[in-house]
């Protein structure tokens, strides 16, 4: 049974109206007689407290309290939900993104509600053939198309949110799709916390609890270049209708910073915040107080450790060289051409098997580029001002004594030369990318220019060519997480140190919950922070269709009402009562 | 006071009359036999024949058989005076229908039953003193006044038999079938005089006691205060069952106290209650306690 109208229980305080009424008039009894000297003289009985309780809660009494409990009862509109419906097709979608976790006010998290909103709609189609749906960025099937509804019930309970983004309308379809189409469902109800823009009008959405939610929705760190510590940028949502004082706090597991705020009501505001005495490189930003939705309370964000550089070093060393490159990345010498990221020839002929990516500074390669004599220069050409390896890099602070005769394949591009001398030039072929530094830098002034480190960081950064979506410093989950670049894969552990499967030939993750993870490479040790899906917090209103289409389908869910009948009962105890009291007052009236 | 008496009720009625004892001296023509011998249907006795007696009255079939001239004689049918006494003091009022209410209601009835029969009704209402009623007339359109006296009278006041019958005796000089209906519900002797000075005229007495049930058996608990409606003194009483059978003890003794009174003086004594329809009192309480036939 079900009550529409359950406020009306306030009502019963009138019962206390009643009661003092009752006994207010029940004080005094009054009777007139036709001869008092019957009267006079009698002893009169010796009466208990409880003998006058009793004798002043009558019948009368329980009976007008009998008649408000019924119309009250009546006015709160119980109902049964009707069984009887029945549909040629029902899929029940059941928004499982992570923002259904949320804790309502109730206790439950809005994932429960729908639940039972699930379970409501599988008793009121009870031989209809249904099908389970978890909808989110990831979505499955939670049940195939059946009328067990035992089965269905049990996929229904079993089954738990994700903290996965939304899912789209699209995802919705294609998943419809695999299961006989959304033309086998006569209705598609949708159970979510918030409104889908991109849905069909025919799919209904129940929208379940729109509690106010407080965010953090975006979040990142950056090392300050002039000054000690980073600078932590922060977005924060106030999705409620009040100004809100909250405490935004960054912690990097060995310090931490807080910031104070007043947030007006249903806004998002970005925050600069400075934290110069920040030594950590694992950020953990935190608004308070918490809410509901706890997830989004905080995010995380990884500043990304460095990847060392595996140099393999053929030719005499070169300590300006050496340091240029450990300006620009750790280093790591091996001596094996397998394991190396980039090899640098110092004065010498590396052999024409060399592959792979190469540095010549004042060297050649067997067959494929030789120097000759050398020869005094006093100019440099630019070639190719914009060539990525001038990046940053201004040529004309270059000072070049000289410069040896080389020999080139054709397919080099040579960037900067001094007439038919060619000073810094770049050759690809299919084995191996090679960068060209013709001179003798003992015999320049690059050391002690600024040019220099960015140069070699040019090189390196062309020849290691780092992929941009290898950042691990902020992710979200259910995102591809590319594993390749840093190292032999040795183990993958979620944020509670779990480990996760790492199947033959896994080039990407998808991490499954917030948290930092951590990948164990034989190059490392590199965390991953991993976040709810900005989405799951924003504001979103519902849409007029939405609303239309939750009204349909409160509408169809079918009530017998059943305060008629305790309306006529109240109206039986009522008459029963003016039939009492009538014969009461006939009595008094008698009896004066 | 309201309508209460309809033609349906009356034809229920036609078919009882009054039993009086004796013979009865009225000088109008009625359906009581009267002491003086005269013509009428029903046979009296013989007598032997004088001169100047009516020749028609000869019982010629005596004669035939004994030689002797006899007359016959036959009762004189005279009219009685009926006198209605209906208390209508205060204590009346009490109960649904109200004592009031179901007296008139009985008085009327026994109007109409005495006029029906030809005979002179009078209705004398009283409280503590007699309260301006009807001589005893004859015919039917005394009814109309009875009837109209009783709907206009209202019950106040204090109650004193004793005064309203010296003050009736006062009123009437011819004795008759004098009817008192009231609660009498007094203490001690409040009426004893006045009865014997009825008695002591020949008046033929008839007591009809009208209680109302909760007089008999009230239906009261708790702390109560009891209030005389004629009076306004008042008692406090906590009621509870021994209080009310010590109640009814002392009303079914003062309901003895009057019974017997009246058996002393062949006073015929009835009693009722409002919850007792008229017509039942009537038809068997009267009827079998001789005073209706």
């Amino acid at each position: 049974m079900t009550l529409l109208s359950p406020a009306a229980f306030y009502l019963l305080l009138a019962s206390l109206l009643i009661l003092l009424l009752h006994f207010l008039r029940a004080r005094e009894r009054r009777r007139e007689v036709s001869a008092l000297f019957l009267w006079e003289g009698l002893p009169g009985d010796p009466q208990s407290r409880a003998a006058q309780i009793r004798q002043q809660i009558d019948p009368l009494l329980l009976l007008q309290l009998a008649i408000l409990l019924a119309l009250v009862t009546a006015l709160a509109q119980p109902a049964w939900r009707m069984r009887t419906a029945s549909l040629s097709g029902l899929a029940i979608v059941l928004d499982g993104s992570a923002s259904m976790r949320t804790v309502t006010e109730e206790g439950t998290t809005r994932y429960e509600q729908a639940v039972e909103e699930a379970r409501a709609l599988l008793d009121q189609y009870p031989s209809t053939t249904t099908a389970i749906i978890q909808l989110s960025s990831r979505p499955t099937v939670l049940a195939r198309p059946g009328q067990d509804l035992e089965d269905l019930g049990n996929a229904v309970l079993r089954s738990s949110p994700t903290w996965y983004g939304d899912g789209t309308a699209a995802t919705l379809r294609s998943l419809l799709g695999s299961i006989g189409g959304t033309s086998r469902f006569e209705r598609v109800v949708i159970l979510s916390d918030h409104s889908f823009s991109d849905m069909p009008a025919a799919f209904e959405t129940i929208l379940i609890d729109e509690a106010d939610n407080l965010a953090l929705t975006g979040f990142s760190v950056r090392d300050n270049h002039d000054t000690a510590g980073v600078t932590a940028l922060v977005t924060a949502l106030n999705d409620s209708d009040e100004y809100r004082d909250v405490t935004i706090r960054i912690d990097d597991r060995e310090n931490q910073t807080t910031l104070s705020l007043l947030m007006a009501p249903s806004s998002e505001e970005r925050f600069v915040i400075p934290f110069p005495n920040s030594t950590g490189t694992l950020f953990t930003a935190t608004i308070e107080p918490a809410d509901g939705f706890t997830a989004d309370n905080q995010r995380f964000f990884s500043l990304d450790r460095p990847i060392d550089v595996r140099v393999r070093w053929l030719g005499s060393e070169n300590r300006y060289l050496m340091a240029a490159l450990r300006s620009v990345a750790p280093v790591t010498l091996v001596d094996s051409p397998e394991d190396a990221d980039l090899t640098v020839v110092h004065g010498a002929r590396a052999p024409a098997s060399l592959t792979g990516t190469a540095l010549l500074v004042h060297a050649g390669i067997d067959d494929l580029i030789t120097q000759g004599e050398t020869l005094p220069i006093d100019r440099i050409d630019v070639l190719d001002a914009d060539h990525p390896i001038l990046q940053g890099v201004d040529p004309s602070n270059f000072r070049i004594r000289e410069a040896p005769i080389a020999s080139l394949p054709p397919s080099a591009e040579t960037v900067l030369a001094a007439g038919d001398l060619p000073l810094l030039a770049t050759y690809a072929d299919g084995e191996r990318t090679v960068f060209y530094l013709a001179p003798d830098i003992l015999q320049t002034n690059l050391p002690i220019t600024i040019d220099f480190p960015l140069l070699v960081r040019n090189v390196v950064a062309q020849l290691v060519r780092l992929p941009a979506e290898l950042s691990y410093r902020s992710a979200h989950v259910g995102e591809p997480i590319p594993l390749s670049g840093r190292g032999s894969i040795e183990g993958l552990y979620d944020a509670d140190e779990v480990a996760l499967p790492l199947p033959e030939g896994l080039s990407t993750f998808r991490p499954e919950s917030p948290g930092f993870h951590t990948l164990i490479t034989d190059r490392g040790a590199f965390a991953i922070a991993v976040n709810v899906p900005p989405e799951e917090s924003s504001i979103r209103p519902p849409t007029e269709t939405t609303v239309a289409a939750e009204e349909a389908a409160q509408s169809a869910v079918r009530f017998l009402p059943l305060w008629p009948a305790i309306a006529g009962l109240a109206i039986l105890l009522l008459l029963g009562e003016a039939y009492l009291h009538s014969g009461r007052r006939s009595l008094m009236r008698r009896t004066g | 006071m309201p309508t209460f008496i309809d033609e349906a009720f009356l034809q229920r009625l036609s078919n009882l009359r009054f039993i009086v004892k004796g013979r009865r001296k009225g000088h109008l023509a009625g359906l009581h036999a009267s002491p003086r011998a005269g013509v009428s249907l029903e046979f009296a006795d013989y007598r032997a024949y004088a001169h100047g007696d009516d020749f028609r009255y000869i019982d010629w079939n005596v004669f035939g058989r004994l030689d002797r001239l006899l007359v016959k004689t036959y009762v004189h049918e005279a009219d009685l005076p009926i006198y209605l006494l209906t208390d209508f003091s205060a204590s009346m009022q009490i109960g649904i229908p109200s004592k009031a209410h179901y007296a008139a209601h009985l008085t009327a009835a026994m109007a109409y039953l005495g006029l029906r029969g030809l005979d002179r009704v009078g209705l004398f209402p009283f409280n503590d003193q007699l309260i301006p009623g009807l001589p005893a007339r004859q015919g039917m359109s005394q009814m109309g006044k009875i009837l109209r006296l009783l709907r206009d009278v209202e019950p106040s006041g204090k109650t004193s038999v004793n005064q309203a019958i010296l003050e009736f005796l006062s009123q009437t000089r011819e004795s008759g079938l004098t009817i008192v209906i009231s609660d009498f519900l007094s203490s001690g002797a409040a009426f004893a005089d006045g009865f014997a000075r009825l008695l002591y005229r020949g008046d033929e007495v008839i007591i009809l006691q009208v209680l109302d049930p909760e007089d008999v058996a009230p239906h009261a608990a708790g702390t109560t205060r009891i209030v005389d409606i004629e009076s306004s003194e008042r008692v406090t009483l906590t009621i509870g069952q021994r209080t009310l059978d010590e109640y009814a003890d002392r009303v079914r003794r003062n309901r003895e106290r009057l019974r017997a009174f009246s058996f002393e003086r062949g006073i015929p004594y009835f009693q009722t209650t409002t919850d007792v329809p008229v017509e039942r009192f009537l038809h068997e309480d009267l009827r079998n306690g001789g005073l209706l036939k």
